[in-house]
């Protein structure tokens, strides 16, 4: 009866939550505090997909659920990022009969990588796809390594995991363990003989400590690699990028599926990998996920097109304290040969918590933008001087980075002059200062 | 002149762009009219210690700490004596950790650490000590500002380098941080300190070439070290104060 009632109290705090515009995690919260361990009391449905890591988690999620859907499955997922367990209570109890019981095929959830631990702890996930860790938000993580620790504690043996075999430490979580199943990206015409980050994170071995040795990088730690002390290297992938042909826009997975990219970037591709992955294991054919995932603009708001005054611009978000992040948005614009410009915004560096942090800011890999198509670099936000500072320490010619820190007064003199493409890097926190002055298209 | 600097485990313990420290001391010592020469290594088997001006190490993870740990002992008293001797020396993060007499890890094993102070310390796997910090020195009048990250409590430090006004101090029932033994700074802040802190780096270099002839030290005011560092600070300061109402 206690279930029934606070079943009910969820789906209308959801639905009040709806109409006022307010968050999905008060209402799991809620039903949490008066029935803490409900999440065990649901009858789920037979497949429970998580997907967790550093980046990709909402855009995997999404095409998770994009390729199900269009395959005639009912997916109940959290499209809101709500991911730790308020909100993944809401999930649950939001499309759940009153009796308790998920009435959809498929349990997809974005899990937040530090806290998974206390929301697998009352159900397990018979799928958990791992995309990668690296160094991400350190200002609440610590370091990769300890996200891996508080992540571990959310893997239960009764749980399948799907992971990145091109990431070292990720790949670990699949050591004594005999039904895991890798995702990987063979050598591609684009892949790296060296490390291009401005660090590297795969130099040392997870497991021994000793030096790796990597056959190719696709970017930072992520590639083939080998330990030269105790043979730890890349798993054997079931599910693999074969081939990828950038300049026409198309990935083949596993020899002979193609799929043809809205977005050409590296972590697309493993995104896109890893969704295969998942919904293989669902049991859609691999030719039916291609059809429904080819040419997939993501709806997450991540890439934005906007005018202002003359120039067209593209709005790449990244994530401040995440260099990984700013590199595959940076070397995008390097890729895309067109003159243009390019905005970087630093001015709250997280819009959850108060942080004064620049450390990340060094290891971003700003000589990406050394390039020939990129003409003017402008600078702005509170954190400008940092940023001016790093790029001083890059080899971009100097004359071309032009620090303004009003932002208003750095998109005026944009509008005023020149009429070459932008693209503007910046995060979810700083977004708005740019959409809130520029014609989004 | 050259002055010889060694960033000892520049990979190892590279957690949070630390490896800026020593770029922005070279640019430093370059407007100073100084050659800087860095050596950069993972294993100090094939430096002397002797041979150097400078020696700077950042922060690492808690595996790495240990292994750098392991390789800095073979040279635990050539690292001691230089200490003794003067050196001028800067470790950041958990590397201050290793100046102790011991680290704990969170499993309760022990590791001997160089004891060039009495201090000790035990990490915790449980809880991430993280924030932003305003430190006060009594060597300096501007505070210093950075960010410290650590799972470890320390205890029992004599000579602290700071008075905490924000942030994460040694441990909980005293509000000082860090550890100063001659010239050598030790602290928990993390990251590019000395970008973020140009009155202490100017201090560095001041203190690196006091013994050189003719040298007279320049005034220079690099405007956007200047901004981060009065920026940050106001930042801080005004967190500070919301905080406290």
């Amino acid at each position: 009866m206690k279930l029934f009632f606070v079943i009910l109290i969820c789906k209308l705090l959801k639905f009040i939550g709806g109409i006022i515009g307010k968050g999905s995690s008060l209402p799991g919260q809620i039903a949490l505090k008066l029935y803490p361990n409900i999440l065990s009391k649901i009858k789920l449905p037979e497949f429970i997909i998580a997907v967790t890591g550093s980046n990709g988690k909402t855009s995997t999620v999404e095409m998770i659920a994009k390729i199900l859907q269009s395959n005639g499955k009912s997916v109940a997922y959290n499209k809101e990022g709500s991911n730790q367990i308020e909100g993944v209570t809401t999930l649950v109890l939001s499309n759940c009969t009153l009796g308790g019981k998920m009435n959809s095929d498929i349990l997809l959830i974005e899990s937040d990588e530090r806290y998974a631990r206390y929301t697998f702890k009352y159900f397990h996930p018979t799928h958990y796809v791992i995309t990668n860790l690296y160094r991400d938000q350190l200002t609440r993580n610590g370091h990769p390594q300890w996200v891996y620790e508080a992540l571990s504690h959310s893997i239960h043996d009764d749980t399948q995991l799907i992971l990145n075999a091109d990431d070292p430490l990720v790949s670990c979580f699949g050591a004594g363990r005999e039904n895991t199943l890798f995702f990987g990206v063979d050598k591609l015409k684009s892949s790296l003989t060296y490390n291009d980050g401005v660090y590297n994170d795969g130099i040392y071995c997870p497991v021994c400590g000793g030096r790796m040795t990597y056959d190719y990088y696709h970017y930072n730690h992520i590639g083939s690699y080998c330990c030269n002390t105790c043979g730890f290297k890349k798993a054997d992938t079931s599910f693999t990028v074969t081939d990828a042909d950038m300049d026409k826009g198309e990935i083949t997975i596993n020899g002979k599926f193609n799929i043809p990219l809205a977005f050409t970037g590296m972590y697309n591709v493993y995104n896109i990998l890893a969704a295969f992955a998942a919904c293989s294991v669902a049991g859609v054919d691999g030719k039916a996920i291609a059809s429904s995932i080819g040419n997939y603009m993501l709806k997450n708001g991540r890439i934005m097109q906007f005018r202002l005054g003359s120039h067209y611009g593209t709005l790449l978000t990244s994530k401040h304290e995440n260099s990984v992040s700013y590199d595959q948005s940076l070397k995008y614009i390097a890729s895309r040969n067109e003159p243009c410009s390019v905005i970087v915004i630093v001015d709250a560096i997280s819009r959850k918590y108060f942080t004064g942090e620049t450390s990340w800011l060094w290891d971003i890999n700003f000589d990406h933008l050394n390039s020939k198509n990129v003409r003017n670099i402008y600078l702005t936000g509170t954190y400008v001087n940092d940023l001016a500072l790093r790029f001083s320490f890059t080899d971009i010619d100097q004359g071309k980075i032009k620090p303004i820190a009003d932002i208003q007064q750095c998109i005026d003199y944009i509008k005023e002059n020149g009429d070459e493409k932008l693209y503007c890097v910046t995060c979810f926190s700083d977004k708005e200062k740019l959409l809130s002055r520029v014609e989004v298209l | 002149m050259a002055i010889k600097i060694l960033h000892l485990y520049n990979n190892l313990m590279n957690l949070y762009g630390e490896y800026a420290n020593v770029s922005i001391l070279a640019r430093h010592l370059s407007q100073q009219g100084l050659e800087a020469e860095i050596t950069r290594t993972d294993s100090c088997s094939y430096v002397s210690l002797d041979d150097f001006d400078f020696i700077y190490i950042g922060s690492g993870t808690e595996a790495a700490q240990k292994k750098a740990l392991a390789d800095l002992m073979n040279k635990k008293d050539e690292f001691c004596a230089a200490a003794k001797g003067g050196k001028a020396m800067l470790l950041t993060g958990n590397a201050f950790e290793m100046l102790g007499k011991s680290v704990t890890d969170a499993y309760g094993k022990r590791c001997d650490a160089l004891g060039l102070c009495d201090f000790e310390t035990t990490e915790s796997y449980e809880k991430r000590l993280t924030g932003d910090a305003i430190c006060k020195c009594d060597f300096l009048t501007e505070p210093f500002v950075g960010f410290i990250n650590k799972c470890s409590t320390t205890t029992r430090t004599e000579n602290p380098l700071f008075t905490m006004q924000m942030g994460y101090a040694n441990n909980t029932s005293e509000p000082y941080e860090g550890c100063r033994f001659n010239n050598v700074f030790a602290t928990h802040l993390i990251g590019p300190v000395l970008v973020k802190n140009p009155h202490f780096t100017a201090y560095i270099i001041k203190l690196i070439t006091k013994d050189i002839k003719g040298f007279e030290y320049k005034e220079i005011v690099n405007q956007y070290e200047h901004g981060s560092y009065e920026i940050t600070l106001r930042e801080l300061r005004n967190r500070l104060n919301k905080s406290a109402d």
